[in-house]
């Protein structure tokens, strides 16, 4: 059974669809990543799963039940933006959580300051933004949850710390700790989440384990002499997903046969024609921006959607 | 989970536990300097005194006067028993014009421009333990009212983390408002016992009394009090920022509801008066003193158990209201 089962998940501002049925399962002990553009929705449906506000409809269960005051006992929630009391030292909102959890891990809270060198005398105000973030994960983690939830734990904070995040989530699935977690910083997605859904205006795009998601498809990439090259017909090709042409560079992504659309973009005059793996990168930009870095004249297909 | 309100509340109490410090150094120091080692409430004719007269004037009031360390005192009493003291002497401070006179009730100061200070003391008038109570009551309602924007403050960016703790939205909310009423009554525990230490200080504990009507009118007092705090909290519940702007414009509309229900033209007074019965000011008790002692008077002029019970269903409505739009928030 999943740890987390959300069904039908619907959030309207107004008219506008923050979330259409968004529907998701994540695995005990996984790592779950949420990818989209800024406003796809991955805020508004960690909002809704922790009844932070109230979606139209869907449903979420937490081990089959719905979410309760208790089950926060069980959960860790890093929040998009800083929610800390500026006038609180960063001691007193440790306080607040041990008084709060009653898992609340005092040992673990001094190991998480020094690893992020936080002095809990410190109030809030005086942190820096990837400070704040950096104390935010402190007080996530020191309550020792069964499940994490973190809307991009990594913002603001520098190169070191933002693996040091990334190595405490691993840590935690290692440890059977769900986790579900949003980043704009694709390549730790690629590194920490075994299963990645991608949410774009509100719904959602595609949804599966990062390797069944690379193994599926291929970039074919050719070389042309000139940037005055023809592409006719290869959109036509029911396995060719996008295509991208920069230049005197053609890449196109490729579903099944892409042995076939290499002989192709032979036919048409490439130079060189190479074949690479795809990346999570590849994968997210061509779910929600077909048109990224196309020319004019240029096809794009999703065929995904359809 | 009431870790944060608690400390909340602390920053607020220790400002006021400043100004109110910073009044009983003031008194202090008017203690100190103001009548020397003189104890004017209980001032009897020293051994020491000279020129000790003592005269009847027509109406039946006994005069005795004397001097004693450079200062003058005239006893009064009248036929009804009405006693004060007048302390004459020499002042660092002269009047700019004839005399200047300020009057604090029991207590009023004349001084001249020979530079003299004249010390008037009623020992017969009386301060009702109600008026102390109704005095801490209005001052810690202000600060209590700070302290009503308590779900406008977690509502202002941090109810991720509030909301995201192992204990239902109602109880947070109930905690805070137990948090805030103990802190409350704390206060006016607090600002009736540096009354009464100020009065004690000059020798006037004696003139505090409580009679069988002084529990009601505490009641009205405190209540008077949390219902504030409930209107602020009501009020300011589901706004963010602007919950500070609304508390501001809450005390001067209270202050001015009353006043407003004395205007005749197009009736204005008699519709004022329906939104003033949810005014808390319009209950509270003012004190019409006199010599024989003190009644309570309310701008609504029905019994203290009205007051009471009014004040108690604005609270309690109030902090449900309160907790209405804090269940229907959104983070």
């Amino acid at each position: 059974m999943s740890t987390i089962s959300i069904r039908n998940l619907s959030k309207s501002y107004g008219p506008v669809a923050a979330l259409s049925e968004f529907s998701i399962d994540i695995e005990k002990g996984s790592v779950f990543g949420l990818l989209g553009p800024n406003g796809a929705g991955k805020t508004t449906a960690f909002k809704c799963m922790l009844g932070l506000a109230r979606p139209n409809h869907g449903e979420v269960l937490y081990d089959g039940a719905p979410l309760e005051a208790r089950t926060f006992e069980r959960i860790g929630y890093i929040p998009e933006r800083s929610v800390l009391y500026d006038w609180m030292t960063l001691g007193e909102h440790l306080e607040m959580q041990r008084r709060a959890f009653s898992r609340f891990n005092v040992g673990r809270a001094k190991e998480l300051l020094t690893l992020f060198s936080l002095d809990p005398r410190k109030r809030v105000r005086a942190l820096s933004k990837g400070m704040r973030t950096a104390a935010a994960v402190v007080l996530a983690f020191a309550v020792e949850p069964d499940i994490l939830i973190l809307d991009e734990p990594t913002t603001g904070l520098d190169p070191v710390n933002q693996r040091a995040v990334l190595k405490l989530m691993i840590d935690a699935s290692a440890q059977g700790k769900t986790i579900l977690f949003s980043s704009h910083q694709i390549g730790q997605v690629e590194r920490a989440a075994e299963t990645i859904a991608i949410l774009l205006d509100g719904k959602l795009l595609l949804e599966g384990a990062v390797d069944d998601l690379k193994s599926g498809w291929k970039i074919v990439e050719g070389i042309f002499d000139s940037d005055q090259f023809s592409i006719d017909g290869l959109g036509a090709d029911p396995g060719v997903r996008r295509i991208e042409r920069t230049g005197r560079i053609l890449r196109v992504s490729v579903r099944s046969d892409s042995d076939n659309v290499a002989n192709r973009i032979t036919q048409l005059g490439a130079r060189d024609v190479r074949t690479l793996d795809l990346n999570l990168e590849d994968i997210f930009l061509g779910a929600v921006d077909p048109s990224a870095n196309l020319e004019q004249g240029a096809i794009v297909q999703n065929r995904e959607q359809n | 989970m009431y870790y944060v309100e608690m400390l909340r509340a602390w920053r607020v109490m220790r400002i006021f536990l400043i100004i109110l410090g910073a009044l009983f150094a003031l008194a202090v120091i008017g203690r100190i300097f103001g009548h020397g080692s003189m104890n004017v409430g209980d001032y009897t004719v020293p051994p020491t005194a000279q020129h000790v007269t003592h005269s009847g004037s027509a109406d039946g009031t006994e005069i005795t006067t004397f001097d004693d360390k450079g200062q003058h005192v005239v006893f009064r009493s009248d036929r009804s028993g009405i006693q004060t003291v007048a302390v004459t002497e020499l002042s660092a401070r002269r009047s700019r014009h004839s005399y200047s006179h300020a009057n604090f009730g029991i207590v009023s100061v004349t001084r001249s421009q020979h530079g003299t200070m004249t010390t008037t003391v009623s020992r017969t008038h009386k301060i009702p333990l109600d008026w102390l109570f109704g005095i801490a009551a209005f001052f810690v309602a202000i600060f209590g009212s700070i302290l009503g924007l308590a779900l406008s403050r977690e509502n202002d960016g941090h109810l991720e983390l509030t909301w995201t703790k192992p204990v239902r939205r109602e109880a947070y909310a109930a905690t805070i408002m137990v948090v805030d009423t103990c802190a409350m009554l704390v206060l006016t525990a607090i600002t009736v016992g540096m009354c009464v230490a100020v009065l004690a200080m000059f020798g006037l504990a004696g003139i505090i009394v409580a009679d069988q009507g002084t529990f009601s009118t505490v009641s009205v007092c405190l209540l008077f009090m949390l219902a504030f705090y409930a209107l602020a909290m009501a009020a300011t519940a589901s706004l963010r920022r602007a919950g500070g702007i609304a508390l501001a414009l809450i005390w001067p509309a209270s202050f001015i509801l009353p006043g407003l229900t004395m205007v005749k033209w197009l009736n204005i007074g008699a519709v004022v008066r329906v939104v003033d019965t949810l005014n808390p000011i319009a209950y509270l008790p003012s004190f019409g003193g006199s010599e024989e002692g003190a009644h309570m008077l309310t701008l609504v002029p029905l019994g203290v158990g009205y007051s009471i019970a009014a004040l108690a269903l604005i609270t309690v409505a109030a902090l449900l209201a309160s907790l209405l739009q804090w269940r229907r928030l959104e983070a």
